[in-house]
């Protein structure tokens, strides 16, 4: 019957309470003497419960605290363009004033300039705050509770081309620290990239002493030699003498230190 | 026929004498940390708590009876030899006894890691929620029935696998130095596989498409890399001495 | 008069927080980027569902939010004083656009073809509890209907602002929403 299409059309509205008091009170009466259209209110009802009790999901702290990291860097590159107040009001202040409306003015030119730039120029920036945005993501990921997302994090670091000195520091701790050896044997592969870093070298090599896994005391031992990094020999030597260090492993550091001496 | 009967019931009863169980609570609870030396196996079940049935086969000495059993790391404060905390949102599960075999329950969406040093063997079947689990020293690994994420390593053990789906939403890495590695995964896996061996062979009927860079493919028995349905997830698989099998399902 | 910014600003955004939204967000789009912070609690719960609803995956659903709300702060200056909420919204959908495209690109079978197939154990890879009867149902509409019955009836965004997000007419949204609701019902229903 068109009459109930068009009611049960309206049904929502009618819920809701959205229709007028006219429209309203001709439903309720088409429902009373209209069993099919009664029932189907009443399903719509009982659904439209059912969501309005469904409840929201909470995101993990890592959410709030990736978005004041993000803000707190795009706060320090903003500011570092501002200018500084000394507000003793000598000649210097008013030089800095003329100083700081040019500045203003400059940057307003700028603005203006900037938004007049090619559409690819545009694609290239937007292709860097990605990136900006992805080094957030990696870092945080790299705190995270479960083992596989830290992983996902370090491996994530691939896509970088120039990562920061934060992103390198943080690989450094996870190999040093990270309760998960799967975790720590993608650290120090994933720092291969930035060996030629004393701050790397230095880590790698304080790894060494701490690091029971064979597997990444291996890499470790190979990735140093690679380079012929000297500050080696000595906890080559130390790994030596443990007890526990695997015979395999022993075995390739003897190797090693014949061809050194 | 009699004798067998009052047998058989005076086993019964001394077992359920013995059989003890432990629940606690999982609520807020986002991962469950196993620690043992001894073996582990940990199911699904269809409650919502932690379930742990204590061993029946080595009782509670009658010496013990009104003590404590106490380890390194903790005192039982569960009666089935265990001590069980919770720490933010883990709770920490850790086995006292040295030689007793852990069965543990819990339900399929919990987020399980379990780490076990000496001899101990771990089992996980069934899961849903994320796994990781460590067999540090002798210790094998088997997980069955799961969709992972799968963190896993071994020092001296093997690590079996078998995936009943593999989730996309992080990598599954699987390590081991000494000990093989047995991994079964559907074959209509979307995934960016990589397995490598220093010493050991790798086995495989995937067919993996290998990019090949500027003509050349890598056939090299240390490492191969390839993706299957187009690619997805990472799946890792790395030994040192051990062989590596990839099976489909 | 001009008005310089000195390294001994207070911080505003405590005092702030009566402000409506599109004055935060002037606000934000002038520099003053400290109240992005009071936006963010007041939309970031709602955007991690919108998102989560939709995919039902916790972890990608957090990592949308945070491009939304770097989207917001990067291009802050482009905000014109409009209606705060159709704007972040559409920020939102856009983003969920790009990561819809890329999974398509990625998978044999796009999301909805993912959901609609698999019956008993859903793979919407989460690690999550059980996935709810009503969410089941949800993910089994195709994304363009699921967008509105969750904008509609979880966001409680009405008709006209939904109209100014989706770019189409009131009426035209209030039929395609009825419709939505209408399928959604009979898949739940059904599966019960």
């Amino acid at each position: 019957m068109m009459e109930c299409d068009k009611i049960q059309s309206s049904l929502v509205d009618y819920i809701d309470n959205n229709l007028s008091e006219n429209d309203a009170g001709k439903a309720a009466r088409h429902m009373k003497t209209c069993k099919n259209c009664e029932s189907v209110l009443k399903e719509m009802q009982e659904f439209l419960s059912v969501i309005a009790e469904d409840e929201m999901e909470q995101p993990s702290k890592n959410l709030r605290k990736s978005f004041e990291q993000m803000l707190a860097k795009e706060k320090q590159h903003s500011e570092s363009k501002v200018v500084k107040l000394d507000l003793k009001r000598n000649w210097k202040w008013y030089l800095q004033i003329a100083a700081s409306i040019l500045l203003l003015f400059g940057s307003f030119l700028f603005g203006r300039y900037q938004q007049t730039k090619k559409f690819d120029q545009q694609l290239v920036q937007l292709k860097n705050e990605n990136l900006a945005s992805k080094q957030t993501t990696s870092l945080a990921l790299m705190e995270n509770r479960s083992a596989s997302k830290r992983i996902k994090g370090i491996q994530y670091i691939e896509e970088f081309s120039d990562p920061d000195p934060e992103i390198v520091n943080a690989l450094v701790k996870r190999m040093q620290n990270d309760e998960n050896s799967n975790v720590r044997l993608n650290a120090v592969t994933s720092l291969q990239r930035f060996i030629t870093s004393d701050t790397v070298k230095d880590g790698l090599i304080k790894a060494l002493d701490i690091e029971k896994d064979p597997g990444i005391q291996i890499i470790i031992i190979q990735s140093l030699v690679k380079i012929q990094e000297r500050k080696l020999i000595k906890p080559m030597q130390r790994l030596l003498d443990k007890e526990d260090t695997q015979p395999f492993v022993k075995e390739e550091i003897k190797t090693i230190l014949s061809n050194i001496i | 026929m009699k004798q067998i009967k009052f047998f058989f019931l005076g086993c019964i009863i001394a077992l359920s004498a013995n059989a003890q169980e432990y629940t606690h609570s999982l609520e807020g609870v986002e991962w469950v940390k196993i620690e043992s030396r001894a073996n582990v196996t940990v199911k699904t079940h269809s409650g919502k708590e932690l379930l742990i049935k204590g061993g029946s086969r080595s009782g509670i000495p009658e010496r013990a009876k009104g003590l404590k059993l106490v380890g390194e790391n903790g005192t039982d404060n569960t009666d089935v030899g265990y001590y069980v905390i919770k720490e933010g949102n883990n709770l920490i599960v850790r086995n006292l006894k040295k030689s007793e075999r852990s069965e543990i329950y819990l339900p399929a969406s919990q987020n399980i890691s379990v780490i076990t040093n000496w001899h101990g063997d771990i089992e996980i079947i069934g899961f849903l929620g994320e796994i990781e689990a460590s067999a540090r020293l002798n210790g094998s690994v088997r997980v069955e029935d799961v969709s992972g994420p799968l963190t896993a390593n071994t020092l001296n053990g093997t690590i079996d696998v078998v995936f009943s789906k593999v989730s996309q939403s992080s990598p599954i890495t699987v390590y081991s130095t000494n000990g093989a590695l047995d991994i079964t995964v559907p074959t209509s896996t979307p995934a960016d596989i990589s397995l490598g061996s220093t010493n050991g062979e790798i086995y495989t009927n995937f067919e993996l498409s290998v990019p090949d860079k500027g003509g050349l493919k890598s056939i090299s028995s240390k490492r191969v890399k390839g993706i299957i349905n187009k690619g997805g997830v990472k799946i890792e698989l790395k030994t040192t001495n051990g062989n590596i099998y990839l099976r489909k399902k | 008069m001009l008005v310089f910014k000195s390294r001994n600003e207070p911080k505003l955004s405590k005092s702030l927080k009566h402000l409506k939204d599109e004055e935060l967000m002037i606000l934000v789009s002038n520099g003053h980027l400290d109240n992005l912070t009071i936006l963010f609690d007041r939309y970031h719960l709602r955007i991690f569902n919108f998102f989560n609803k939709m995919i039902h995956n916790k972890d990608v659903s957090e990592d949308l939010t945070q491009d939304v709300f770097y989207k917001v702060m990067k291009y802050r200056t482009s905000y014109k004083n409009g209606n705060f909420t159709s704007w972040i919204y559409t920020v939102a959908r856009n983003i969920f656009s790009s990561y819809y495209q890329k999974q398509k690109k990625q998978s044999a079978s796009t999301l909805d073809e993912k959901f609609i197939k698999s019956d008993e154990k859903l793979d919407s890879d989460t690690n999550e509890d059980e996935i709810n009867h009503l969410q089941r149902a949800l993910l089994k509409l195709n994304h363009t209907d699921r967008e509105l019955i969750i904008m509609n009836r979880y966001q409680e965004i009405k008709y006209a602002e939904m109209a100014e997000i989706i770019g189409s007419s009131e009426g035209a949204i209030k039929v395609r929403v009825h419709r939505a609701l209408k399928k959604l019902k009979e898949i739940y229903f059904q599966n019960i």
